[in-house]
Formats: C-alpha cells, structure tokens, sequence
C-alpha cells in the first residue's frame, strides 16, 4: 500500500469532494493539510441499506462524503515502528506515591490503561482531586501514605513535570497499601485499611473493590 | 583586507563569489534532538542555528495572566552562543534586538499555526544561534518552521524567509543598483537590506522587517527578489519536509 | 588561505557532503587578522566557486553564453579585443596578466597610452594591492573603469578551475603567486579552445603573458610552460622601450644589486608592528605625522597628544627615512637630550654638495659637516639650558604610513656624469625636489642628458636601511626650467591641484542650451517654482577688476517706516549642480577654485562659472537671496531667505564703486543705495570690531602684467577701499544668518566653518619679542584683548610696526576649517577672527564648494526643496569637509607659491633697493621682511661676507652681531635696508629674489 505524505499547506482537495478531518484545515474552499503526516481517507460505512424492499419511492439518501485526514501520533516514532503509550486525559492509571505534603501527593506513575510503561511519569494528585465530596475535609496524610499503589485517572496534562490526577471517583483511589509496622492490608472501609497482623486501622482513600 | 561589496560592478559577483540572485547553500535537518517536541537545525551559509519547539503545553501559571484564553500563545526564546560571532561575547538577555526578534517571530507564528486548537497552552519556540554571518532573522524564522512542523503542531502553511538588499549604499544613491538575495554578514554591515517572510506559495508576505535606510525606487525590486528567494527556501524545505515524512511511514509500517 | 568545510558547527549534525549539490562548489576562506586593539580575530568566509566567470575575450563564444546579467537583463560587456596588440616576441598578439609586484613598482607604466593594453587584472592581485596600498589600488580601479585602455578584472579566486587551495605550510605569497600561474594557465587553453571551437588558427591564439618581478615566480611559471617575462625585459621589446624603461622603479634591481654587496645598514631597523603599537598603547612611543622645519633640513618636529610642545627630531639618525607627511612612531630621548628648537638655518644643498649620486664607496649616515653643524648647536643649548626651556626630542622607530606623493623637482645637474649627457648609459641621479622639506630622490634613469633643465615629476619608491637617500624613479618631464607652463603645472602638481579639463560626463551635466540657457520667459514654468521675482529691484555687483565669475550681488532700499531693505543675492549654483552627479562629484573633489597669477582652475566648468551661474548685469538670472529689514542703528529686524530671480544693473569693479559713492554729484537711485550699504557697513564693522573681530594682516601683493605676452612687469600692494569692506560686511552678516539657519533646520549636519581659537603657547614666542623689543604685552587670552593689545603694539616712528606685529601674529593663529555641526559641541563652532558664534560660507558657489553644499541646506531649510540624501549624511560630509580643507589649503598655497613665482620673475634683472623688517633671527642668519613685494627672505651670515664672519647671537635680546671682516648688528623688528635682486636658487630650481644687507634704518 502507498501511503502519501502530506505537508503542511498542501492541497488535499476540494470541500465538495472531502470531508476536513484531523490535522487539515480549509482555506478558499479547499482542504489542505495542516501537519505533516500519512493521508488518510475514511470512507464511512455505508447506512444500513434498507432489508425490505422497498414500498415507497423515496429521495435517494445522498452519499455521505469520505473524510480526509491526517494521522499524527507518530511523530515520536523514533523505534522500529513501537508507539509509546503515553498518559492521556481521562486515561485511567495506576501509580504509585512517592512522597506526599499537606497540598498533595506525587506519585510515578506505572501503568496506563493495560500497559505498562517504559520510563516514569510525574503525576501528582492535589488535596482538592481525592474525592469528590467534602473536599475542604480532606488531609493527604489520612488518604495516602508513600509507597502506596493508587488508581487513578488523569484530568489534565498538566505542568511541564506532572500530569494532574484524580481519585474523586468511588473505583479510585489506593489499591494496595502497606502499614506502619510493613505489613500489606487490606480494606475494610471506603476509608480504612487493616493490618492482619497488629489489627490496626490505618486511614486511607480506598479504592471500591471490583 | 578582502575586497568589499564595492567591486561588485567590476564583474557582478558579489564577496562570496555569488550572482545577485543566487541563495547561499541552505542546508537543513528536521529532528534533530529527541528529547524535544519538534527540533531542527538549519543554516543558511554560515549562520546556523538550532530550534526547538516544547508544546503545545498547558499554561502553568494563572490563566488570566497571558489574557488569552481560547487560543495557544506562541513564545520566543533566543539565546546567542558567545562563540558565535568573531569575537567572544556574552550577550544579556536584555539585548533589545534580540528582543525584537523574538517578538517579530511569535508574532508571525501566532498568525500562521492553529493557536486555537489549543487552549490555554503555550507553544515555545527556543532558538539557540551557534554561528552568525548575516540574514539572522531569515535564518530564525526557517528553523522554526521546520521545527513546528516537526513537533506537529498545525498551521496554514510553511513561512519560508530570506534577505534582500541592494548592492550599493544608500548615500551613494545609485539607481543602477542591483537588488541582491541573501546578504551575508560583511554585506549587512555595508549595505542597505530588508527581511521578508512568506506563508505559502502565493506571494503573501507575513513578515517584513527594514532597519537601514534606502532610496524608494530601489525598494520594490529588492521585494521581488526576496519573495522570489523565499520561494526557492521553500522548495529546499520542503525537501527536508518529505524526506522526513518518508521515513516517518516507513517506521509505521514496519 | 582556505580549508574545505573544516568549520561545521556541529559533527554530529554534519550531513555527508555527497548529498550536498553545492559541495564541490563551495569552499570557505579562513583568515587570521589582528584589530587596532591588537585583538586576533578568526574571520571565516565563503566562498561560492562557479564556471560562469567570463574569460571576457572577444574572440571566445562559449562564456558569452553564461556571462553575468544585472538585475535588468543588462550583459556585461566583453573587454579584452580579438586581436590584442603583438609585440617583437609575441606576433599574435598578447593579453597581459601582471602580478602584485609588477603594479605595485610600476603602476604609472601601466597608465601609459603608448603601451599596456589588453590586461587581464586578477582578483588576487587586486586584493593583494589593496592590502598594500590603496592609492594605487584606487588607481588600477580607476584604469579598469576606462574604455579604451581595455583593463578586465578577472575573478579567478571565484572561477572553479582556478581556485587554488594553500598548501600546508605554503605561505601566503606563494599561494598568490600559484594562483596566478594557475590563472595565466587556465586563459591560456581557454583561449586556444576558444579559437579551434571558432574555427580559427591555432598561431593566431593571443599569449598571455605574466608579468611579474619575482624571480622565483618567473621561475617557476618558465617550470609550468608560461609564458612570463620580467617587466624591464618586457619593456624592452617594445617600441618606445627608453621611455618607458626609465618608469621601472628601481627597487627590485638595486635590492639585488645592494645584497650581492652585502651592504651595511646605514640606519637602525624599523620596529615592528606589534612592538610600535603596544609601545603606543602603554605610553612608550607615540605617534604623530612628522614635519620638517622650513629652515633646517635637518629638523623635524612631532605633534603628541601626550606633550603640550611638540617634539623635537634632530639629525639624520634620529629622522631615521622619515619624510615630511608621513605618519611616525617616535621614542622620546632621555631628558638629558632635551634642546630647544634650532635657531640655525641648514639646508641641504650647502651641507652635501659633492655627494656621489652612485656612492658605490662607504657611505656614512651623517656626513662629518653635518655632525659640526649639529653639534655646534648641541654645545649652545648645554651652556645656557638653565634658562632656557629645553624641548622633549625623540628619534623615529618606524613609519605607520608613508605619505609619499609624486614630488616635483628638477635633476641636481651636478649628480649627472659628463660622459651620460650624450650617450644613453643608465646612471643614478640626484633630484632635488621643489618642496625643501623633502629629501633628495635618488633616481636611475637613461635619459639624464635630456632632462637636465627641467621640471620633472618623480616618484618614491623606497628607502632602505642602506641607503642614504630615498630610491624614487621618474615619471615625467613637465618642461623647460623657468618656463610658464612648466612652472605653473609643477605649482598645480605639488599642491595636488586637479587642472585637467573637465570629462565629458561631467560636461553632459551642463543644460543643453549652452551659452543660450535664459531664465524661462513664463513664470508658469517649473524653474519659477517657489521662487520670487526680484527684478524690479536695484541690484548691482561690487567685485575686483575683470572678474568673470560673479557669486554676489547686492541691493539695498529704504523702506516707509525709515528702516532700510538689505539684500544679498547669491548665485543659484545648486539649481545648475544636482547632487551627485558628474559634476556635483568633481566639484566636490576639486573643493575650490584656484587662483593664480596668470590663471584660473575652475572648479566648475566654464559655461557655469562665468555666465549662467555669474550674476551678469543686463540679463537675467537665477539668485538665492537673502534679505534683512534694518534699521539705521544696524540692528536686523527680520531676515528671509528665498530663492529669487534678479536682473543685476550694473557691475561695479572696487575703484569704479568707489569713485561713484565719493561723487557728490552723482545721485541717481544705485549710487544713493551704495551709500546706504556703505552706510550700514561700516556700523556692522564697528560692532563686530567692538565684539572682538580682530583685523588681522598678511601681506598681499598684486603682479602687474603687460596685457599682451603676460609677462609681469611690476608689484604692487594691494590697495584698501572702503567699498571692499562694504561687500565683505554684507557677505559675513550673509554668511552668519546662513549658517544659524541651517544649523536650526540641521542641528547634526549643517556644513560650517570654525576658526579655533590659537592656544596660548602658540603666541608665546611672538610675546616674548614684543615685550624684549618693544615693551608691549601682547594679551591672548581671549580674541577681544587680542584684538586690543594688538592695537595698541605701535611704534610712533615707524607706522609699518604694527602691520607687520599682525602679520606675525597672522602666522600663530589656528586655521580656519569647514566641519559638520554633528562632530563639535556648540561652543566649538566659535569663528575667533570673525568673533561670530556661527559661521559658515554661503556667498561663493562658484568657487567653493562648501557654498554649494550651505546652498543646498539652505533650500531644504527653507523647504524649496528636499535635501538629497548625500547632503545628509553625516559620514559623507565629514568626507567632503575634510577634502575640501585640504584643498582650500593648497589653493591658498598654490596662489601663494604662484605670485612668489612672479614677483621673481618680475624682479628678473633688476637691482632695487628697498626698506625692510628683520622678523626673525637665527644664530647664522635672519629673515628680512620686505612689504614693498611682500616678500621674506633669508640673509645668512655667509652672504655677508666670505669668508663668513664671526657672530654672537644673544637669544635672549634677539640680537646678532657679528665681527671679523663685517662688522653688523642686527636686531629683532628692525628696519634695513636691503638691496634685492634676483638669482636661480639652485636647490629648488626657482628663481628667486635675493637680498643683500645694504645698512640700516631708512633708504
């Protein structure tokens, strides 16, 4: 198959011929590319046709157009064709915390969705994205603790260092925790954890067990 | 002690040895830096200069500060190595016309990418001059081209830019002058020249920046040959450009 | 010179060259070059080599077809001719492709029109020539612009085949001279292709043919199979080959000539250049333009910044090849060598007479008489120096630049052989040049007999350690000794005064109409634009006997309310001379107009000069005129500047205005409104004089001559009359409204002119004098008791005193100069003669330059029209006032030398006796004042009597007595009388008058 390459400013068609997807955009009614990348057209599926046959005469449905685009997530594809899976809005992730302050939890974050990812990247949860209620009662101290694995979902690409995450959902939140005295727990609460061994409680932002 | 730019009617060819209308070998590389969104490095002649594009990324402090909510904001950083020019200098970063620059090219940049697709970002443009000999901005405005290209961010068209000056001074006030491309640095210092930048391959022009003063008449032919120069940049760009969507496809596919 | 893409930024981002279309055809050039501040700097440039670099031969077709368009589709045309001229040993025909050397010892050759046609100048040797000079590199350019002579610049350093790389360890000589072999070769196949490509005869292919001096580069080009020749062996083959062979500087030659003699040096070696410049940087050394002293060849003095008396260079050793002009760097001497300036007077010619022009045998730097004079003098300062104020000496340690100029000057005839008069063996001779200050030229010519008797240019080539005198070689002989034309273009060569006729290009810039060019008759036409219609008024010209060119005119009214209308109108020059033009630019090279006795340089061209610019009377013409409302008090109401259109009544010579005015009888409108002028002139004289102008005096003498042969006949002082300071007084209050005009309107470039004031040490001898003599205080410190105290130096018996107290006082003062107003501060704009604040020229656009630039100013001030850009320029103009400083200088100079000339000539034969002042004394000698002529001249002790007598020179009371033989006592402003005649001064060719002491006090 040959693909082409398009380059930014290059002419891809008329409007009457093509839809503008992605990365193209339309100037003096015709649509160019607007970043560098593979054309793609997409016819889309034709509609359901009609299984009965057909009882009344009606205005034949005008054929909807293909849309023309260009792909771009392969911009970093400095690898034999392997993409790097990278966090993105709304992704749900699992990371672990690595330190925590008043204002908020940093955390590593490991795997994304099903993958697990090569390098690490910052995440940082902050005091008011723990849960979604009583926000302004929330300590970190009392959700997190450093070493903790945590579910969460990225709400924002965020700084320059760290994606912005949040556990403000009832299956977020710490899924895995250990305790003071270096025993694993396990839930017994929305917000505690029990050692098994010592019995004690420890306080925690818990996940909602599958 | 070469000769200078006033042995240029002897036999129409300028200090380098060029014609008038000829470019000054452009060479250019397109990703050059891997940790980057989008780099590339490019010289025209022996002014040569790296850029890097980070972004579009999200804008760290409070929103309201930038006043531009519903588009990116394109910003601009040039250092100037100390080893560039001929002697060792450390420029401030409070250098005016460094400062100029930098605004002449957002400016430019924020009229041709797409700002609006991202909201309350900032696309950062930073240049890095690692050898200066004339048609600086020209070079600057290349580079970032390329490299935004790189970085996939989107925009109208390329904007390709080239000096044009014309062969003799202004207070000599010669009509036969000629129009010249491309100005090297020993050039600039004795001649009167404009910056031109266009976006596309209609003629429009983007920028146009004139800082030495020259006789009206002169002036539309040095605009000619320098939209005409700037088209010539573009073919050899876009080169680059393709070249390095082709080996983009081939990763895919593999 | 070069390495091949050694400078990447970057390895890593290094592409491979092969990808690269350009790669073959680039290359970069890498040089090292050290700044003022002795900074090294690594200057990278590229380099662009291509194929489409014409050889420029008609003969060939195949590099018209790539040759080089401008912009406008315009091809450059082919230079070199098809069929070049042959010489004995090249019949077919040859191109000439000289090398550095050969333009740098012989460029006048090349400027011959009997010879040098058809020649190939590469790029590398026109750059190295401007490396080493550019006035001869201004020259060649100048040669390659001229049609005819068929010069073609041809860039080899940018054409691919000849492009040479240095080798490793080649230096930068032999990489230039390989390029040129290269180059030679490269035209040579180029052209044979060339003609077979035409179909032609191979024997018909023109040779090229280098030229070059170095023996190695000729060597080496026999070694390529070159054809190469050294230039005396070309000169040779040609047909005018004595001549021209005579135009060879002798450097080469008698360089070989002088190491096979392994030759002593005779002077300490130059410093070198790095050595100089951190000696003057660290305070060490300085540097100065150097200045021999009119009375003693053998002193030299040396302006510093870093001393207030300038310094003293004495003796040979000390001078050390230094010239007159040139540009030097000078070590002080310890303090215990420190003299006061000579009070001797040694000249040359009577120390070194007998010299050997060929001095094969040991020659010493200072001859045993020399060193007696010297040290005669030494032994004077030590016994006296308690009182006296030494001055710094200082020996020369090198020359920054040479100053070197053709020189004019005649063969001292002694130096000639008997045997070379009549037959042509090449000899040395001795040329004594005209100007004193400047040693004698050694010079090898074969034409000696011939030129003995007359005005000759020469040249300098060089002045090696070796040698005593400077090795020069002759360019041209101007004529007969003691004739007018010889005299007069010697006169205008040494004070580098352009008199050639104007070209063509510049005459093209005349108005078409000639002679016929009228002020248009409408007043709808564009020249009437902005201007008014002054012809009503009763303008008329006051100027000296016969003058042609007429710049000013003036008209004076009373107005009803009993103030007077005042108006100067000056000639409209600039509506004739456009910037930037022709002739905007030679006028601006020639600066002024000189005057001489028997003959005018314009310095535009006739048709402008003396009719439609010259404010004719009876016939209308275009004027710039300024006119003031006054009141009778000679207080200026209001003034308006506009250009104007007048038609001028009548035009007054000095002595005609004046007889008219002291006519009672006449009362008709003109004369009653000369009177008004005269009037408000001697107001405005009164105030200037009472704001501290100073009147001040050189004497001026006018030639008288036989109207028919020019011969002159007599001298006359010029006379004073009242009329002439009427016309002077409205041109300085012209001058000064002008120039706050324009300087209001072009607060950084107005053009004007200063008059600094004279620092005090400038006057501090005269002072001196006036108080040992005269008991006067002469007061300095400002122009006004300048002014006073000069007034008050009289003499009750002798009235000429206090002339001649100006006079001397003339000769401490600054000169006046032309500036632009961005390069001074505002109080630095002073004129201290005129005691005005501002001051510039405006009323003479014909013959100044200057005017012509205030003209156009004024115009834009006053918004007739826009400035052109050449006028606003700062650079530019600092440019044209220094040339035009220059040879408003020279002018004067030339004017001077020229009457000085005359009066010789005049006094030709005749014996007169007249009164004269001593004005100044010398331990052997004194100058005699004499007003009758307006000339000084030296009396040495030796005139006097022979043998010369014996004397006591009493420094402090300037007095000289002398005993033995002749028993005189001579004192400071005394009045002698002397007896003048007139004698053939040997060392400069002149005649010249001679006085002889006849006694004292009256006749």
């Amino acid at each position: 198959m040959s693909t082409t390459i398009a380059v930014p400013g290059q002419l891809l068609g008329a409007t009457t011929d093509f839809l503008p997807g992605p990365g193209t955009h339309i100037h003096a009614s015709s649509i160019h590319a607007s970043i560098l990348g593979p054309i793609s057209r997409t016819v889309p599926p034709k509609p359901a046709g009609p299984s009965k046959r057909l009882t009344k005469i009606t205005k034949a449905t005008p054929e909807p157009l293909p849309t023309i685009s260009i792909d771009r997530d392969i911009s970093e594809g400095h690898g034999q064709g392997k993409r790097e899976i990278i966090p993105e809005v709304s992704s749900v992730v699992l990371c672990k915390v690595t330190r925590i302050t008043p204002r908020q939890a940093n955390v590593n974050i490991l795997v994304v969705g099903e993958s697990v990812l090569d390098g690490d990247w910052q995440g940082l949860i902050r005091v008011q994205d723990v849960r979604a209620t009583e926000k302004d009662k929330v300590k970190i101290f009392e959700s997190f603790r450093p070493g903790d694995v945590v579910r969460a979902a990225v709400i924002s690409l965020g700084d320059q260092s760290n994606y912005y995450l949040s556990t403000a959902r009832n299956n977020l939140g710490v899924i895995m925790a250990t305790s003071e005295s270096g025993n694993a727990m396990y839930p017994v609460s929305w917000k505690e954890y029990r050692d098994p061994e010592t019995g004690a409680n420890e306080w925690r932002k818990v996940a909602k067990p599958f | 002690m070469p000769l200078d730019t006033s042995t240029y009617s002897l036999a129409l060819l300028r200090l380098d040895g060029r014609r008038w209308n000829e470019l000054r070998r452009l060479t250019a590389q397109i990703s050059t830096q891997a940790s980057a969104d989008g780099s590339s490095f490019l010289s025209m002649g022996n002014t040569k200069v790296i850029c890097t594009v980070t972004g579009p990324s999200e804008v760290k402090a409070a929103p309201g500060a930038s006043g531009r909510g519903d588009e990116a904001v394109v910003s601009v950083e040039i250092s100037v190595a100390g080893f560039s020019g001929v002697e060792r200098k450390r420029r401030g970063k409070g250098d005016k016309r460094i400062y100029e620059m930098q605004t002449t090219i957002a400016t430019a940049f924020q009229a041709t990418l797409f700002t609006h697709l991202y909201p309350r970002s900032t696309i950062t443009i930073s240049l890095h001059i690692l050898s200066l000999d004339g048609s600086l901005l020209a070079t600057c405005l290349n580079a970032s081209t390329l490299a935004l290209i790189d970085a996939g961010v989107p925009m109208r068209d390329y904007i390709c830019a080239t000096t044009a000056g014309s062969t003799s001074s202004y207070s000599s006030n010669d009509e036969k002058a000629d129009p010249l491309l491309d100005l090297n640095g020993s050039e600039e210092l004795e001649l009167p020249f404009l910056t031109v930048a266009t976006c596309g391959t209609e003629d429009e022009v983007s920028v146009l920046v004139m800082e030495t003063r020259v006789q009206v008449g002169r002036l539309e032919g040095m605009l000619a040959v320098g939209v005409d120069g700037c088209k010539q940049v573009r073919d050899i760009l876009d080169v680059v450009v393709r070249a390095r969507g082709k080996r983009i496809l081939e990763g895919s596919q593999l | 010179m070069s390495s091949t893409l050694s400078n990447n930024a970057m390895t890593s981002l290094k592409r491979s060259l092969a990808a690269d279309p350009f790669a073959s055809n680039i290359s970069s050039k890498v040089y090292v070059r050290s700044t003022k501040s002795g900074k090294v700097q690594k200057i990278v440039r590229e380099l662009y080599l291509r194929q489409d670099i014409p050889c420029s031969s008609k003969l060939c077709t195949s590099c018209l077809k790539t040759a080089p368009r401008d912009a406008s589709g315009v091809l450059a045309p082919l230079v070199l001719s098809a069929k070049p001229a042959g010489t004995k040993k090249y019949k077919q025909g040859h191109y000439l492709v000289p090398d550095t050397n050969a333009l740098l010892n012989a460029l006048d050759l090349f400027e011959q029109t009997a010879a040098f046609y058809d020649v190939i100048i590469l790029q590398t040797v026109l750059e190295e020539l401007r490396n080493r000079s550019l006035p001869l590199y201004n020259r060649l350019i100048g040669l390659t612009k001229s049609e005819e002579k068929r010069f073609y610049v041809f860039f080899n350093d940018f054409r691919l085949e000849t492009y040479v790389v240095r080798d490793p360890g080649e230096s930068i000589n032999d990489r230039n001279d390989r390029a040129v072999r290269r180059a030679v070769k490269w035209y040579g196949e180029h052209l044979t292709e060339a003609v077979k490509a035409a179909g032609g005869n191979s024997k018909s292919v023109p040779a090229v043919v280098m030229l070059s001096d170095d023996k190695e580069n000729l060597t080496k080009a026999k070694r390529d199979g070159i054809d190469a020749t050294s230039l005396k062996e070309y000169v040779g083959g040609l047909e005018n080959a004595d001549q021209l062979l005579d135009m060879i500087s002798v450097v080469k030659e008698g360089r070989e000539l002088r190491d096979a003699r392994s030759a002593e040096a005779l002077y300490a070696e130059y410093f070198s250049v790095s050595k100089m410049m951190t000696g003057v940087k660290n305070g060490t050394l300085h540097q100065g333009i150097f200045n021999v002293s009119p009375y003693n060849y053998l002193e030299g003095s040396i302006k510093v910044p870093a001393f207030d008396k300038s310094l003293i260079v004495l003796g040979r050793e000390n001078i050390n090849r230094a010239v007159h002009g040139d540009v030097v760097v000078v070590e002080v001497l310890p303090k215990d060598q420190w003299k006061e300036p000579s009070t001797k007077i040694i000249e040359e010619e009577s120390m070194n007479r007998d010299e050997n022009a060929d001095a094969d045998e040991g020659e010493a730097v200072v001859t045993e008489k020399e060193r007696k004079a010297l040290q005669e003098e030494v032994k004077k300062m030590h016994s006296k120096s308690s009182e006296g104020k030494p001055q710094p000496t200082a020996k020369v340690v090198g020359v920054v630049k040479r100053n070197w100029r053709q020189y004019v000057g005649h063969v001292d005839e002694s130096s000639v052989s008997q045997s070379a008069k009549e037959n042509r063996k090449q000899q040395t001779v001795f040329l004594i040049p005209m100007d004193k200050k400047i040693p004698k030229i050694r010079v090898r010519t074969r034409q000696a007999g011939e030129i003995i008797g007359k005005r000759v240019l020469v040249t300098i080539d060089s002045w090696d350690r070796d040698s005593r005198h400077p090795v020069g070689h002759f360019v041209r002989s101007l004529g007969d000794l003691e004739t007018k034309g010889a005299e007069t273009e010697a006169l205008l060569l040494e004070y580098d005064v352009q008199y050639r006729p104007f070209p063509k290009a510049v005459l093209d810039c005349l108005p078409a109409e000639g002679h016929d060019w009228i002020v248009p008759p409408s007043t709808d036409d564009p020249g009437w634009k902005d201007r008014k219609d002054l012809r009503h008024l009763d303008i008329c010209s006051i100027d000296p006997i016969g003058c042609q060119d007429i710049d000013d005119a003036l008209h004076a009214r009373p107005l009803p309310n009993g103030n007077f209308e005042v108006g100067v109108h000056i000639a409209d020059v600039s509506h004739f001379v456009k910037p930037n033009n022709a002739m905007d630019a030679e006028a601006s090279i020639r600066g002024t107009t000189v005057y001489l006795v028997d003959k005018r340089i314009d310095m535009l061209p006739m048709l402008l000069g003396t009719d439609l610019c010259s404010l004719k009377p009876y016939v209308e013409r275009y004027a710039f005129s300024a006119i003031w409302e006054i009141t009778p008090d000679a207080e200026i109401v209001k003034s308006d500047f506009t250009k104007s259109v007048i038609k001028s009544r009548e035009a007054f010579s000095y002595e005609a205005a004046q007889i008219r005015v002291d006519d009672e009888t006449q009362q008709d409108e003109l004369t009653t409104n000369i009177r008004i002028l005269l009037m408000l002139s001697k107001k405005f004289k009164q105030k200037r004089m009472d704001a501290g102008a100073l009147s001040l005096s050189s004497p001026e003498v006018r030639v008288e001559m036989e109207s028919e042969t020019s011969d002159p006949i007599d001298v006359k002082t010029k006379k004073h009359l009242a009329t002439m300071s009427l016309v002077e007084e409205f041109m300085l209050l012209a001058n000064t409204s002008v120039a706050a005009k324009i300087y209001e309107a072009f607060p950084q470039t107005a053009m004007l002119r200063r008059h600094g004031a004279p620092p005090k040490t400038n006057f501090e001898e005269l002072a001196n004098q006036l108080k040992v003599k005269r008991g006067c205080e002469l007061k300095v410190s400002s122009s006004k008791e300048l002014a006073d105290s000069l007034d008050a130096c009289v003499d009750p018996q002798e009235p000429f005193f206090n002339t001649l107290v100006r006079v001397m006082a003339t000769r401490c003062m600054m000169s006046a100069e032309y500036f632009c107003s961005g390069t001074q501060a505002y109080p630095e704009f002073r004129h201290y003669g005129l005691a005005s604040e501002i001051y510039t020229h405006f009323t003479s656009p014909i013959r100044r330059y200057a005017d012509l630039v205030a003209h156009r100013q004024l115009a834009a001030a006053i918004n007739y029209e826009a400035l052109h850009p050449a006028v606003r320029s700062k650079g530019k103009l600092e440019a044209v006032c220094k040339n035009i400083n220059v040879r408003h200088r020279n002018a004067q100079q030339a004017g001077r030398a020229s009457i000085e000339y005359y009066v010789g000539q005049a006094l030709k034969g005749r014996i007169v006796e007249e009164e004269g002042f001593v004005m100044k004394i010398f331990s052997n000698g004194f100058v005699v004042f004499v007003p009758r002529f307006g000339i000084e001249s030296l009396i040495r002790l030796r005139d006097l009597a022979d043998p010369e007598p014996e004397s006591v020179f009493d420094a402090e009371n300037y007095v000289l007595r002398t005993s033995g033989n002749r028993e005189v006592e001579v004192e400071l402003f005394e009045k002698v009388v002397v007896r003048i005649s007139d004698v053939l001064e040997e060392k400069t060719g002149k005649r010249k008058v001679k006085l002889e002491l006849v006694g004292k006090g009256s006749k």
